[in-house]
């Protein structure tokens, strides 16, 4: 770690969540802090053909009074999330976009499933009418990018601007991403990620990567680090987080809600969970040693959570070997187990639950789990009291990525930083 | 196949292929254009479309959104 960079980390002003469990962190804090179990048989499909009938599902949003008309007609729904999980991080945040030099503001976020439903509405157009039928929006709103765009175009962003299509993992890495652009002058960053894969071609997508619960019982569906782990539960959602410049956010007056302080990934290949564990090790001790930070300082732990035996039994080897015979105490917990994996978007909600798990500390519980099949501090039940001053965000990819975020109280001392 | 678009209606067909809010008035005003009403080139490609394979609009018709919607009603079939 270079002195130059000393207390130059990032720092997260503003949190906008779209979720499952609620909408804003208004809602979704109190949902996250409680437990609460907003999964739910999919109300999209109806009927449902398929074996996954369990799922996260944002219900009680509706585009208008979030989204423009004119951009909800050219935008798929993971657009209007987005859209809507930056309006309210700005306003978190109260930043006014216009009061920041345009191309001092980006925007940066991950993708996975893209703009699906409004794509196979397109491709179902094609096949069934011919090419004359086939929406020209239909060139924009399905791509991964549509999301960056339309919050770049929206807000009147200039600014470095992009999206990591790099798996589920993809999710932290932004938060590297964005911090390399404030590092090179960049004052502040949208960051986050939004999916809403409930269409029938998403469905088909997800049922090949055999990692579904097919279990059609709310409350036990997503069961991870349990002996009844049999796979996760889809979600949609996303969020986005304000991310600034340390010094820039000092100067406007911002409150700073948390430091982004390090940032570590690998990549261990496809379906190789054995191999994840060394893999989350590694991404870990680099988020760790970027953030000028020992595995001592770890207080709480986010957890990735697949809820596949393999995956687990990986994840928890990797927190073993990272924390060693402190594994057994730090609180871990794994809060998308009440609403849901939303693929690329599942990581930047637990980033948003961090941030507001550090704001009141408290470690939220693991909703729906009554046990954990290993030695570890799994924190079930109700919402555990910590005085956190340092958390480990862990995601994992289904084709191979391992991330590592860190990050820190805003009083604590910054010795590292992105 | 119906040909016989009032200025409402088109007015009601842009508004569904381009979520911008359009009245009948706006339609025949002659000095408005689709950049004026916040229609951007990819909405007119839409609202082309449609009108070519339902009201009856040639293939070739072209417009571009410094043009008025007056001209694009001057482009249905009887109206020329």
């Amino acid at each position: 770690m270079s002195p130059a960079r000393t207390g130059s980390a990032p720092v997260v002003t503003g949190v906008g969540v779209i979720a499952p469990n609620g909408l804003g962190v208004g809602e979704f804090w109190p949902a996250v802090r409680d437990g609460h179990l907003a999964l739910a048989p999919i109300g999209r499909l109806e009927p449902n053909p398929y074996p996954v009938t369990v799922a996260g599902e944002v219900t009680g949003f509706e585009p208008a009074g979030w989204v423009e008309p004119r951009i909800t007609v050219q935008t798929d729904r993971f657009t209007h999330f987005a859209l809507a999980a930056a309006d309210l991080a700005l306003r978190d945040a109260a930043l006014d976009p216009a009061a920041v030099e345009p191309f001092e503001f980006g925007v940066m976020t991950a993708g996975y499933s893209g703009g699906v439903e409004f794509g196979q509405r397109e491709i179902e157009r094609l096949w069934r009418h011919g090419p004359e039928h086939v929406g020209p929006y239909q060139s924009i709103a399905w791509f991964y990018a549509a999301c960056s765009g339309q919050v770049s175009i929206g807000n009147g962003l200039r600014g470095p601007s992009g999206v990591l299509v790099a798996d589920e993992a993809g999710g932290l890495d932004i938060f590297a991403a964005a911090g390399g652009e404030l590092r090179r002058g960049v004052r502040a960053m949208l960051v986050g990620g939004a999916e809403a894969p409930f269409c029938p071609y998403a469905m088909c997508c997800q049922l090949g990567l055999g990692l579904l619960s097919t279990s059609g019982d709310p409350a036990t569906a997503y069961q991870p680090f349990t002996k009844r782990a049999g796979g996760f539960a889809p979600a949609e959602g996303g969020a986005m987080l304000v991310v600034e410049n340390a010094g820039a956010a000092h100067r406007r007056g911002a409150t700073v809600q948390a430091v982004v302080a390090g940032h570590g990934a690998t990549y261990t290949g496809r379906r190789r969970f054995d191999r994840s564990a060394q893999g989350l090790l590694r991404a870990a001790a680099g988020a760790l040693a970027e953030a000028g930070l020992t595995p001592d300082d770890v207080d709480a732990v986010f957890l990735d959570a697949m809820a596949d035996p393999l995956a687990d039994a990986a994840e928890a080897e990797a927190l073993r070997l990272l924390l060693g015979e402190r594994a057994s105490r730090v609180p871990v917990t794994a809060p998308k187990a009440g609403y849901g994996r939303s693929y690329s978007a599942a990581a930047v909600l637990d980033v948003a639950t961090a941030v507001l798990a550090l704001e009141h500390g408290l470690v939220p519980p693991t909703p729906g789990v009554r046990e954990c099949r290993f030695d570890l501090d799994l924190v079930i039940g109700a919402a555990r009291p910590v005085d956190l001053r340092t958390v480990l965000v862990l995601s994992r990819g289904v084709y191979g990525g391992n991330s590592a975020l860190v990050l820190r109280h805003p009083e604590s001392p910054i010795s590292g930083g992105m | 196949m119906d040909t016989r678009l009032s200025p409402d209606d088109l007015a009601a067909l842009i508004s569904r292929c381009t979520g911008v809010p359009v009245t009948g008035e706006q339609i025949t005003d002659p000095d408005r254009t689709f950049d004026d009403l916040g229609v951007d080139s990819l909405g007119l490609m839409g609202v082309l479309a449609e009108l070519q394979r339902e009201h009856g609009v040639s293939k070739n018709a072209d417009l571009r959104p410094h043009q008025s919607p007056r001209e694009l009603l001057a482009l249905l079939p009887g109206r020329a």
